[in-house]
């Protein structure tokens, strides 16, 4: 390379990437001139350009994740060369409706994919768990083992989560509630950090969390893979298993049944047991796609238990108590180490049924259509007297129907689009027998929504705007504090817009921009919840009279994808928020049991800037540097202090050895050594917190895996908090009581892949 | 094609079955205590009672405490009693403290220098004090406060908790009332 000048290297090769099958285009295919930092990704249309490149024999690797690879050589002579490439596709007849529809499917906002091995190793884990690995993404946990995600620090209803099309809905309003989602059944989990709300509805101001199934399987074995799972600390494990065969008739679709069970025992913190923090979870799903013709069909069917302990020292029933655990260096409870789940612990049981349907019209028209239906059963059991500790003192049904049509269009090779409607009905019913005024009320929801995108391509820009129109209704009937039931309706209507830019440029830089409206109507429990909050002797006061949230989010996204060198993905982000829902102190209320801080729901404009970065550098072959930073700014504009709940600032670095690792599946092995930072929170408001946040940390952890040939076997070996340091984390909502996060931990993790 | 009609027809069922419930009830508040009653006798047999009420329970009214009025040197045989009156007919709640005596305990506390003395006289079957009986004697004239303090789930077993110092005992306060004496 030394000897030429850069007037020789003035080449271009462009083309198109397409599908062997129904010549349609592959969105988001990589070609990399081998040995260089140059390459491509492909637009919606599947095309490419590599500018400059230099005259010579060069070798071309084509991937897509959903294909097999493909290497070409070809000799580069002055100008432009035209290259064409052919995929093939695992599967053939699907590719007319799915790929088709893939290519529309996705906004064009900054988005960030999880790795598929990592996912597939973890798939006995949970979500938030997985989505760790993304930047800008923290977890919002309740003792060990509750987590769920936070995204540019906006947590539960404020992000979506989408399983196939359908908005996950379970009790996503409570802090210390998991996202009932198991990822057994799915391969894609995406974390959409733009604006989003044009094409997934009302609420997702911080971003959405796309899951969706791979395409399926039609081969004629029986695909099967076994995951296993162990740890000392939270000791317990995990066994899975998935099982997936493509029908007798052939490419006629195919099905798949996954179940999975998972069992643990208390954490360790450094000295001390965290009493009660075990848990189990028991899944199921079976998923079956039918194509025929110009036909798509498929359905899931979802089950999932989830039982879990919380830390016995959160039960407490007024502000002398929490002074009280707030003065102590340990939880105020320490037993043995149990595998028992005892109260307080809860209970959630979600149950659902999607069906995805596709429809051709025609060669640029595709008619969608989503359903599901969802059941979320959740309990919770607190310490009771009078043995009532084993009936819940919550018990909800929560039953949520949604419908979503959406046609799909492609005017010409320069505009696609689509648009569509969206309905929802929702109802949640208490269980009467819970001697407790329900957190949530009894209440009908509806929502309605109508939608269009439109996409304009032209050399390496999409452009993309997007409007939309949403209703929400409620029809609740509210318990006071006196006992008394009040029935009241609500009606919020809410317009958004949003426009996108991505460029690509020469050297394979992706710009994206996205700036745009989002808006969430109050939840139900910010509108009417009224009662206690056990593990803060708190009262929650609910507030009839708030208005929807409204955001403004600007993203500005810059990515690399360069699987030779250096690749990084930067967003910088600024969001504000008008009518940021929150809970303001109140003083406190004098009861039978002491006082209680009471806390109301309330409403003012808020602010939002970060950025957060992830790299890869891989120095040698050999050597991979990965290193994710994530910053955040939130602040409350009326009193110009800190939200609570605002992830401070983290990075996290890793270094990688491997092994024998090479283009081709041989087997081989990995060695991993990271370090993780969090700094200390300080912009905080003290009305938020009972004890300033705690102070910075430093995490270090190893790791080692071997990968048979062609990934039939993957072994990972994981060692966490090395040194065993007690450190508390600022967004463990029970920090105040368990005093110390989890110690040092080993944990195993096993994928075995079969056919028969 | 049967599977769309099929999915969509079940679906519909199961929804007017699911859906057609009942609407909410007000709320059986059977865990409430909202009176709280101190029996005392004097060595003369003489009673003394008062009483302390939340007439809501968990409502916004403020609850009402009666104040104690008692001789100076004397010795009395106390016993509290606690009530749900939020229910009907009103639930003794005091009985199920004493099925679970195990786990609870009653705390009398009073302020620094009071001539006010407290002692336990009863037990649970671990022969730790619970406190729905207790013994209490009162010094020189003085205006005073009772702090009573009911846990759930304390260690009785924690350094100088049987004795009636909350400080260790840990668990979750179920009741933290304040009765004003006045010893004459």
């Amino acid at each position: 390379m030394e000897g030429l000048t850069a007037q020789s290297c003035e080449s271009t090769i462009r083309g198109r990437i397409y599908d062997e099958h129904d010549r349609s285009g592959l969105e988001l295919s990589s070609i990399i001139i081998m040995g260089t930092d140059q390459g491509s990704l492909t637009d919606s249309l599947g095309n490419y350009i590599i500018r400059n490149v230099c005259p010579g024999t060069i070798t071309l690797k084509v991937t897509h994740i959903d294909c097999e690879e493909i290497i070409r050589k070809i000799t580069v002579d002055k100008g432009v060369i035209q290259l064409d490439i052919a995929l093939e596709h695992h599967v053939r007849q699907l590719d007319q409706v799915n790929i088709q529809a893939k290519s529309n499917k996705r906004p064009v906002a900054p988005h960030e994919k999880i790795n598929r091995t990592e996912l597939n190793l973890s798939k006995n884990g949970t979500l938030t768990e997985n989505l760790r690995s993304i930047s800008g993404v923290n977890s919002l946990t309740t003792g060990p083992n509750i987590e769920k995600p936070i995204i540019h620090g906006m947590f539960g209803s404020r992000i979506g989560i989408l399983v196939e099309g359908s908005k996950v809905e379970d009790q996503q309003w409570g802090s210390e509630h998991a996202p009932s989602v198991n990822l057994l059944l799915f391969d894609d989990v995406e974390v959409v950090k733009g604006v989003s709300a044009i094409r997934y509805g009302a609420k997702s101001l911080g971003g959405t969390i796309v899951i969706e199934p791979s395409i399926p399987y039609t081969g004629q074995q029986l695909d099967g893979t076994i995951h296993l799972g162990a740890s000392t600390n939270a000791p317990g494990g995990s066994i899975s298993l998935e099982l997936a065969r493509g029908f007798r008739a052939q490419d006629k679709g195919g099905w798949k049944l996954a179940a999975g069970i998972t069992r643990y025992g208390d954490s360790h913190a450094p000295d001390f047991v965290l009493s009660n923090t075990g848990g189990e979870n028991v899944s199921a799903g079976f998923m079956c796609t039918f194509l025929q013709d110009k036909w798509f069909h498929r359905i899931t069917l979802m089950t999932q238990y989830t039982s879990s302990a919380l830390l016995l020292s959160t039960q407490i029933g007024s502000q002398a108590d929490l002074e009280h655990a707030l003065e102590l260096s340990r939880p105020t409870i320490i037993r043995p180490f149990t595998f028992g789940i005892a109260p307080p612990s809860q209970k959630v049981l979600h149950t659902s049924a999607i069906y995805n349907n596709s429809y051709r019209l025609n060669a640029n028209q595709i008619i969608r259509l989503n359903g599901s239906f969802q059941w979320n059963n959740r309990k919770e059991f607190d310490i009771r007297r009078g043995g009532r500790s084993n009936i819940p003192a919550v018990n909800m049904d929560l039953l949520t129907t949604q419908l979503e049509i959406v046609e799909d269009h492609t005017w010409s090779n320069a505009f696609s689009g689509q648009w569509g409607m969206a309905f929802m009905h929702q109802h949640n019913q208490n269980d009467n027998k819970t001697d407790r005024f329900p957190l949530i009320p009894w209440y009908h929801q509806i929502n309605g929504g109508l939608f269009i995108i439109e996409k304009w391509y032209h050399k390496n820009i999409i452009a993309e705007v997007g409007g939309r129109g949403d209703f929400t209704n409620y029809y609740s009937i509210y318990y006071t504090l006196t006992n008394d039931l009040i029935t009241d309706r609500k009606k919020y209507f809410n317009g958004t817009f949003s426009a996108s830019i991505r460029y690509q440029n020469h050297s394979g830089l992706i710009f994206t921009f996205n700036s745009g409206m989002g808006f969430r109507p109050p939840d139900i429990n910010e509108l009417y919840s009224n009662g206690v909050h056990i593990s803060a002797a708190s009262y929650e006061v609910g507030n009839p009279n708030l208005r929807s949230e409204r955001a403004l989010k600007t993203i500005l996204s810059i990515e690399k994808n360069n699987l030779n060198r250096l690749s990084f993905v930067a967003n910088i982000y600024h969001n504000s928020v008008q009518n940021f829902i929150y809970l303001r102190p109140e003083g406190s209320i004098i009861t039978i049991a002491g006082a209680k801080l009471k806390y109301q729901y309330t409403q003012s404009d808020a602010q939002f800037f970060g950025a957060d970065v992830s790299t890869k550098f891989i120095l040698t072959p050999a050597l991979l540097i990965e290193e994710k930073s994530d910053y955040l700014y939130a602040v409350n504009k009326t009193t110009k202090m800190g939200l609570p709940m605002i992830p401070p600032f983290s990075n996290r670095l890793s270094l990688t050895w491997s092994i024998n690792k090479s283009i081709t599946n041989k087997s081989h092995y990995d060695f991993s050594v990271n370090w993780g930072y969090t700094a200390r929170q300080k912009r905080y408001d003290e009305a938020d917190v009972f004890s300033p946040p705690p102070a910075e940390y430093h995490l270090f952890g190893l790791g080692t895996r071997y990968k048979s040939r062609n990934n039939k076997l993957i072994l990972d070996l994981e060692l966490k908090n090395i040194f065993n340091i007690a450190y508390s984390n600022y967004l463990d909502r029970l920090r105040y009581f368990s005093k110390s996060e989890s110690g040092r931990s080993l944990s195993l993790k096993m994928l075995f892949n079969f056919q028969s | 094609m049967f599977i769309k009609p099929s999915i969509i027809l079940s679906s519909i069922i199961l929804l007017l079955l699911i859906y057609a419930c009942e609407k909410p009830r007000p709320i059986n508040q059977e865990e409430i205590i909202n009176r709280i009653e101190l029996h005392l006798t004097d060595s003369k047999g003489k009673s003394y009672e008062v009483r302390y009420f939340d007439e809501d329970g968990e409502g916004t009214k403020e609850p009402v405490a009666d104040t104690l009025f008692i001789p100076s040197g004397e010795h009395f045989t106390c016993y509290i009693a606690l009530f749900n009156t939020l229910v009907t007919p009103t639930a003794n709640i005091t009985s199920e403290i004493a099925e679970e005596s195990a786990e609870h305990q009653f705390f009398y506390l009073t302020g620094p220098g009071s001539g006010l003395e407290f002692s336990y006289d009863d037990e649970d079957m671990m022969n730790h004090p619970i406190g729905l009986r207790f013994k209490l004697s009162s010094g020189g004239a003085e205006s005073e406060k009772l702090n009573i303090i009911l846990r759930h789930m304390p260690d009785k077993t924690a350094q100088y908790v049987m004795s009636g110092d909350i400080t260790n005992a840990g668990g979750e306060t179920d009741i933290d009332i304040i009765i004003p004496v006045v010893v004459k």
